[in-house]
């Protein structure tokens, strides 16, 4: 037997967490108490070493679970696991000074997500194509390429403008396999559906899809920030 | 009106952005605790993973299919599943 982690909240908000919340292979999701906060983890008897698509679903659905009763959750990246609760709780409590200046920041707000997968359907900001690329490449292409060349500085595009103050911060990915690119958005709860109606009101982003409210993802650790 | 490749591209491209943006997510982002190995998407069996889009989208297109032979016409189209 094991502990899986799910993600980390706020131990104050772990009463609002809802009953019955059942996770990877039906396993009991409750919340372990560690100092300021909970780690929402769950009893599993082991995972096979083949990784699939139900149990990459199933950790999204506990947490997204959660955002829907109204917490603010850092998502914990997938597949970690502790000998038993006692040693969660002890890795948990070493981190928990970064992680609770985190949600105590970040309190109220949730991950949103516009996912674009044609290049052309983005706000036109013209990149300079880096050497070795080619000239004749579609747009699309040549977009992709763009965004993994620059993987490890700012990015060339953003939606934070466009969408307005209702985005609190922006962290933007190349999805794998040229499948796109995924805008992610920090947005206090409130503002959701303005978020929302921002989004479809742009006609660039006519052909897009918004995924939330989540936990944070992209916002769970720190980076060259955008925000 | 759209033929049945170009409906089929209509229902499997969003499930195809969305699925990749989950596993995405949920694999290479997210507060790391753990000292052990962390899956990478390289270990996600991603054949599977497009023969099972294939499925669900031709299921949902038959069933649209069904829904308009009954009502005369098309439906609108479903949102995407977040």
């Amino acid at each position: 037997m094991a502990t899986y982690l799910y993600g980390l909240l706020l131990g104050r908000n772990a009463a609002r967490l809802p009953r019955g919340l059942r996770g990877i292979g039906g396993s009991e999701v409750r919340p372990l108490a560690s100092g300021a906060l909970a780690a929402l983890v769950a009893t599993v008897e082991g995972l096979p070493e083949r990784v699939s698509v139900e149990d990459v679903r199933a950790h999204d659905a506990v947490l997204r679970a959660a955002v829907d009763a109204g917490v603010t959750v850092a998502a914990a990246r997938f597949r970690q696991i502790f000998d038993d609760d006692a040693s969660a709780r002890s890795d948990v409590e070493a981190r928990t000074g970064r992680v609770a200046r985190l949600l105590e920041d970040l309190d109220g707000l949730v991950e949103m997500r516009v996912l674009v997968s044609e290049a052309e359907d983005l706000p036109k900001t013209e990149p300079t194509p880096a050497p070795g690329h080619t000239r004749d490449a579609g747009p699309g292409t040549a977009y992709l390429e763009h965004l993994r060349d620059l993987a490890d500085t700012p990015r060339p595009v953003s939606l934070r403008a466009a969408l307005g103050p209702v985005v609190r911060a922006e962290r933007v990915t190349a999805l794998p396999r040229d499948a796109g690119v995924a805008f992610a958005h920090l947005v206090k709860r409130d503002d959701i559906d303005e978020y929302r109606e921002r989004v479809s009101a742009l006609p660039a982003l006519s052909g897009a899809t918004v995924v939330g409210p989540l936990a944070l993802y992209s916002f769970a650790e720190p980076e060259d920030d955008g925000r | 009106m759209t033929g049945p490749r170009d409906a089929l591209e209509e229902i499997y491209e969003p499930e195809q952005l969305i699925l990749s943006d989950l596993i995405n997510r949920v694999l290479d982002k997210g507060v790391v605790i753990s000292s052990h190995i962390i899956i990478s998407i390289a270990d996600i069996d991603l054949v599977q993973l497009d023969l099972r889009l294939l499925i669900s989208a031709v299921a949902t297109l038959e069933q649209r299919r069904a829904e308009s032979d009954k009502h005369g016409h098309l439906p609108l189209r479903p949102p995407p599943r977040p």
